[in-house]
């Protein structure tokens, strides 16, 4: 009785009223659309001319509108770029206007590689669009996950943790820790935000799965093995958007991005095996942005994939590069409504495999 | 080793393969029985003789040549160093390399009684002879000089400069008594080693001085002027380059530099940036090993290759190592003071650039790691800018203002003049801080020295601007 209340209270944090339709919307239900269908012709010539010409694919397919917005995309990423480079070369390289040069140039290449990768992908599938997203709106999970790190710069392989995952249909918080299993490194985290607006807020049918959110997070890391602690936080803004909504061989294929801004405060022990108390003074203060930008959509009615660029200072696996980051996929699966499986793996200069187990509480 | 992602395995990683490299030229094998192996040095390329000829570039002020015969014929080694110091004390011992029976059981017998009977560096050696100087044939920064090993007789002779030993025929069964001696040394191999190091004498006349410079991206104009200003220092005793001497790892650009360069009067030992990395260059021929540490004076100097953003995993293990007071490879004791250079700085002075380590929680334990040992400084020339942070127990520098455009535009750029003090008070005395007064009765604290009856830093680290004449 207690847990039910409890659990009626997790999932309607607020007061929400859904229309039948909204609800549906929630659902997954899509309007029919009139489809195109692809061709292998048209994904080869994405691939090849329209590298440099994207669209190409799509204006082989007749569907020229989205061939012309793909085009103008690429123009707009191309345009980012070289700002980027300019502002670079107009303060000679200075780093105040590094956030600007990196945000312009990082923004400019995810468009270009986005365009050209929508043209590849829709020329050779047509309209026919994904399945519907089946990410929960709603949700008070338990996970457990263990992970395998493959980094040859730490001694750190084996890693579990445990995260408790609340959404309501306008907030969410999600809690986490993780530790090494030699309890050389051990972190806590707090992932907690509001959703500015959901698809479904704006229209009759509107797609639930189309937000902005405004969120923080906040880490405590400890590894005692170097003597090391470090604690901070960062404001960040994410979104999500089905493509379709742009490009009706898109459907249900959604871009995601989310871009924060935060701080670590480093604590160094005089003693390595020592770390500073959580409260203690810090030694320096270092600033960060952080980025995440990639794709999400269903291979199958219960099944999730997404593919991120992940560039976060404070994630464990060592990155390709500062502009680079590390690259992330992941499936999920849902089994029976309640219970979730997601296998992931994250690749940089070090690399490392996730398999987390959820349940729905 | 590969470096895997998500597509799969690929070649192995840049910094890993640079510092594998650059311990695999430690050692050069010429034949089936004559090897040689330095410290504080690199073997950049080789001849096969009569007579071999081993061509060597410093990476130290101290550096160990050991030629290793195993064979019975004589051998005759024609030896060439590069970058050597100046003035340089030479000096040989012949070994074998082992320990007699007879000398094992008495040593264990005794169970350290006796008197230490051995030499310090090698005891596990049998010495021949007696630590002797020798001239090696001297032209700028480089020297030369010829070895005859003959294990039959247990001899080793060494002459100055090449072409002073003729290549000789074995004598059939001129081991046989020798190998097969009862309590005798067997088939131990018989060693040369030799000592090429600045000259003690040198190091009295403080403060030992010398010069830092980074990030100067092929500017021939700083070039040029720090050559000119370097040369006209008597005091001077090397050069050390800070990474990016290259602008886009061109070889081409690299012999110009390394042509340039050479009319240094000191020698010069460097670190690489990620530009210097772009290509294929020569880099550990012309260069020199990217990670290092040698002892000069007051300090250890260490050197850390992060021209990729990060440091080799085994990196870690030698700086813990070179952090310590441990000695390196002769047992002598560790200076006092440790001053570690490299080119990318832990961490940007904007973080929200990013300029620093790729992996920020590395960056957080190589800071931890030099914090506890209390270094004099980090010094750094990835930002072409000047500055300098306090990131805990660690002055951090960024100077990399050798050539490249600056940050904010202009053309001052720089380089940095270290000088260390004699009388260093050793790691871990308490005592008067920088600015207190001292004397005999109160000495000053780790870290510092007594000048003038004041206690002031060590290390003494200054910009010097390439458009400022030395006084």
């Amino acid at each position: 009785m207690i847990f039910t209340l409890a659990r009626l209270a997790l999932l309607h944090l607020a007061l929400y009223n859904a229309t039948p339709i909204q609800r549906a919307a929630e659902d997954g239900y899509q309007p029919r659309v009139e489809e195109a269908p692809g061709s292998a012709l048209a994904g080869l010539i994405a691939l090849g001319p329209g590298l440099l010409l994207h669209g190409a694919g799509h204006y082989k397919i007749d569907r020229k509108e989205s061939a012309l917005k793909l085009l103008l995309i690429e123009a707009l990423g191309l345009a980012l770029i070289a700002a980027g480079e300019i502002i670079e070369e107009v303060s000679d390289g200075d780093g105040a206007y590094g956030w600007l040069s990196n945000g312009m140039g990082r923004t400019g290449a995810l468009l270009f590689l986005g365009s050209w990768g929508a043209d590849v992908l829709g020329a050779f599938k047509g309209d026919r669009p994904f399945e519907p997203d089946n990410t929960r709106l709603r949700s008070a999970q338990l996970s457990l996950a263990y992970r395998y790190t493959g980094d040859q710069l730490t001694l750190f392989r084996h890693h579990m943790s445990a995260a408790l995952d609340l959404s309501s249909g306008w907030a969410y918080a999600r809690p986490s820790v993780a530790l090494e299993a030699g309890m050389n490194t051990r972190r806590a985290d707090l992932d907690m935000g509001a959703y500015l607006l959901r698809g479904h807020w704006l229209d009759v049918g509107g797609d639930p799965h189309n937000l902005i959110a405004l969120g923080g997070r906040l880490h405590r890391i400890e590894t005692p093995l170097y003597g090391l602690g470090r604690r901070g936080g960062e404001l960040y803004l994410k979104w999500k958007l089905d493509l379709g909504l742009l490009l009706p061989t898109m459907r249900a294929l959604y871009i995601v991005n989310r871009a924060g801004y935060g701080f670590s405060q480093y604590q160094l022990s005089p003693t390595a095996g020592q770390v500073p108390p959580l409260l203690g003074d810090s030694d320096f203060t270092d600033s960060a942005l952080s980025w995440e930008s990639g794709v999400e959509l269903n291979t199958g009615a219960q099944t999730h994939f997404s593919l991120l660029f992940i560039q976060d200072p404070n994630l464990e696996t060592s990155p390709i590069s500062s502009q680079m980051g590390v690259l992330e996929v992941a499936l999920e699966h849902r089994y029976e409504d309640d219970l979730d499986i997601e296998a992931r793996i994250t690749g940089g200069d070090g690399w490392a495999i996730w398999l987390e187990l959820g349940y729905q509480l | 080793m590969c470096t895997c992602a998500l597509w799969g395995c690929v070649s192995e990683s840049p910094v890993i393969a640079r510092e594998r490299r650059s311990l695999a030229a430690q050692a050069v094998v010429l034949d089936a029985r004559t090897q040689v192996r330095v410290q504080g040095a690199v073997i950049t390329h080789h001849q096969i003789g009569p007579p071999h000829r081993v061509f060597i570039r410093a990476s130290s002020l101290d550096l160990r040549v050991d030629v290793i015969d195993e064979g019975c014929a004589p051998s005759v080694i024609e030896l060439e160093v590069d970058q050597l110091i100046t003035p340089a004390l030479t000096s040989h011992r012949t070994f074998r390399a082992a320990l007699a029976p007879r000398v094992i059981a008495a040593r264990a017998a005794s169970e350290g009684a006796l008197g230490w009977q051995g030499d310090v560096h090698d005891p596990s050696w049998t010495a021949l002879d007696e630590e002797a100087i020798f001239q090696a044939a001297r032209a700028d920064k480089r020297a030369r000089w010829s070895v005859r090993l003959d294990r039959s007789q247990e001899t080793a002779q060494v002459a100055k400069g090449h072409g002073v030993f003729g290549v000789e025929a074995s004598t059939p069964g001129a081991c046989a008594t020798l190998d097969t001696e009862t309590g005798g040394l067997g088939r131990a191999a018989l060693v040369l080693r030799h000592r090429l190091r600045l000259d003690p004498k040198a190091l009295d006349e403080a403060p030992l001085r010398f010069a830092v410079w980074g990030n100067s991206a092929e500017n021939t104009k700083q070039r040029d002027a720090l050559i000119a200003q370097l040369n006209a220092d008597p005091n001077l005793r090397f050069l050390i380059l800070g990474g990016d001497l290259l602008a886009a790892g061109e070889p081409e650009a690299l012999a110009v530099e390394l042509a340039a360069l050479a009319a240094l009067n000191v020698p010069l030992f460097a670190t690489l940036g990620e530009r210097d990395v772009l290509k294929d260059a020569p880099l550990l021929a012309g260069l020199g090993p990217a990670t290092l540490a040698f002892d000069a004076g007051a300090a250890r100097i260490i050197l850390l290759d992060s021209a990729d953003a990060t440091l080799a995993p085994d990196t870690y293990t030698r700086l813990d190592a070179w952090l310590s007071d441990a000695s390196l490879w002769w047992q002598q004791p560790a200076p006092p003071l440790r001053l570690v250079i490299t080119h990318t700085p832990p961490f940007d002075l904007f973080g929200s650039r990013g300029a620093g380590f790729k992996h920020r929680p590395e960056a957080g334990r190589l800071l931890a790691l030099l914090s506890r040992a209390r270094i004099s400084g980090l010094l750094t020339f990835h930002l072409a800018t000047w500055a300098t942070r306090r990131r805990g127990e660690v002055t951090v520098y960024h100077a990399g203002g050798g050539g490249a455009p600056l940050e904010g535009g202009g053309d001052d750029h720089f380089y940095l003049q270290v000088s260390l003090l004699g009388g260093c008070a050793p790691r871990g005395q308490v005592g008067g801080v920088a600015g207190a007064a001292c004397d005999a009765q109160a000495p000053c604290g780790e870290g510092l020295s007594c000048q003038a009856a004041r206690c002031v830093a060590c290390a003494q680290i200054e910009r010097v601007s390439l458009s400022t004449p030395i006084d």
